[in-house]
């Protein structure tokens, strides 16, 4: 909520800002706050480059795309500085990163050898219990053919959830969360967290991301057994920061 | 020059004057020096204000925010915080340019002649290269690292963040956009019009 303090500013906010994607009051706030703080500004400049970037690589969907083109360049100063990120583009072009396609086979092996960084996060130690099962399970079994793959658009305004509906198929082992990536959310050191009511069930860190027909995603692996129906709230984030968030629901088995 | 002499209810024009100028760089700072730096600061944000708005003009209004601000502080006025009252005038010439726009029908052909321009016409390439040739060679070989490579790698060979990183990579593309405009404006073929 507005005014919020310093501390709590993500990129995500800086993007709601810039691309006019708050409320009038949310926006005047934010006006407030950054005209008197220096690096706050900065961190806007910052994004604005970022932004800008990723709209001459064409790596922004069609609406923040309309955004960007509606709020961030109607001036000559503005186009100035798309001049400039065209020309860096053309001219220095960004190696993409070269991550392999993980074919279906190699999801368990990404979660086994990934096991130190990732965890299942609940207090019950039984649970805990599980998960090992479940990483043991899923080295063994190698599942081939048993991944469900699922791309997640993040919520575009703060507070409006979309929220993707999810049926898990008899014979899934494993869940793979595709999430769109807004530009500016890329991060090395990325961590996602998946939660159901509130409490986190899972968590991934580092985090894989992958080139989508021009859009980037951070991918999640889940062993279908975790997800239980329900509503669920995924978070990546960076450094403390949430960058964004996502929301799916998992229905009943047989449910639509 | 526009002819105001019918309804006029635009504010007239008020031209800064010395002593107002003086008048706001006393507010900004304790010595002439540091009321300079934190003018052109403000200018930035404010221009910034307005770009991020989506104004056409944002320079324009910059200067007359800042104007105003002036004004207000030769009018006697007593004002705690500089940069809030300044974002208060912004707030308001904001609302008057939305009017004046408005009150010209040409608005929507004034979106419509700035969308067709081809993004990136103004500054191209070959000015970019001769600003990077120009460049001192560190920042040159960082901002062709940055936009070449991976960033965490290149942040971490430096020792630093990536935001660090990052804002670096600010400083020199800004450095960039204004050699890019120098060599524009200095030009004499290089003519722009509305």
């Amino acid at each position: 909520m507005i005014p919020r303090v310093r501390d709590t500013v993500n990129s995500e906010d800086l993007i709601a800002y810039l691309l006019h994607e708050t409320t009038e009051e949310e926006r005047l706030a934010f006006s407030e706050k950054w005209i008197s703080d220096a690096d706050l500004h900065e961190q806007l400049r910052m994004m604005e480059a970022e932004l800008l970037d990723a709209y001459v690589r064409e790596d922004v969907g069609p609406e923040r795309r309309r955004r960007i083109e509606m709020y961030l360049l109607n001036s000559e100063r503005q186009q100035e500085k798309l001049a400039l990120a065209r020309a860096l583009h053309d001219e220095l072009p960004r190696v993409r990163r070269a991550i392999p396609w993980a074919p279906v086979a190699a999801a368990a092996s990404i979660l086994v050898l990934a096991g130190g960084t990732l965890w299942l996060v609940r207090e019950n130690g039984s649970l805990r219990r599980e998960v090992l099962e479940a990483r043991v399970d899923l080295q063994r079994q190698r599942p081939a053919g048993s991944t469900l793959a699922v791309t997640l658009p993040a919520d575009a305004i703060r507070g409006a959830v979309r929220e993707t509906s999810i049926a898990i198929p008899s014979g899934a082992e494993v869940v793979r969360l595709e999430l769109e990536l807004e530009p500016g959310d890329q991060s090395q050191s990325a961590t996602v967290e998946v939660s159901l009511a509130g409490r986190v069930i899972w968590s991934q860190n580092p985090i894989e991301e992958q080139a989508r027909g021009g859009t980037l995603v951070a991918t999640v692996w889940i062993p279908a057994g975790f997800l239980t129906p329900g509503r669920y709230e995924v978070k990546l984030s960076s450094d403390g920061s949430a960058l964004a968030y996502y929301h799916f629901s998992i229905n009943p088995p047989g449910g639509r | 020059m526009t002819d105001a002499s019918s309804d006029a209810p635009a504010p007239k024009r008020w031209e800064l004057s010395r002593e107002a100028l003086d008048r706001l760089l006393e507010g900004l700072g304790p010595n002439r020096e540091a009321a300079s730096l934190n003018y052109e600061a403000l200018r930035a944000r404010l221009i910034d204000l307005f770009a991020w708005e989506g104004e056409p003009e944002p320079e324009h209004l910059a200067d007359e925010t800042l104007n105003r601000l002036a004004r207000r502080l030769l009018d006697g006025e007593a004002i705690r915080d500089l940069n809030h009252y300044a974002l208060g005038i912004a707030r308001l010439v904001t609302l008057e340019a939305a009017r004046a726009r408005q009150k010209h029908t040409s608005a929507l052909r004034e979106i419509q002649v700035l969308g067709s321009k081809t993004p990136g016409e103004p500054l191209g390439l070959h000015a970019m290269n001769r600003c990077l040739d120009a460049l001192p060679r560190e920042n040159r070989e960082l901002i062709q690292r940055y936009y070449s490579g991976d960033r965490a790698k290149l942040a971490k060979s430096l020792g630093i963040s990536v935001n660090a990183l990052r804002n670096r990579a600010l400083r020199i593309r800004e450095r960039l956009l204004d050699c890019m405009r120098r060599g524009r404006d200095d030009s004499p073929s290089s003519g722009h019009r509305e």
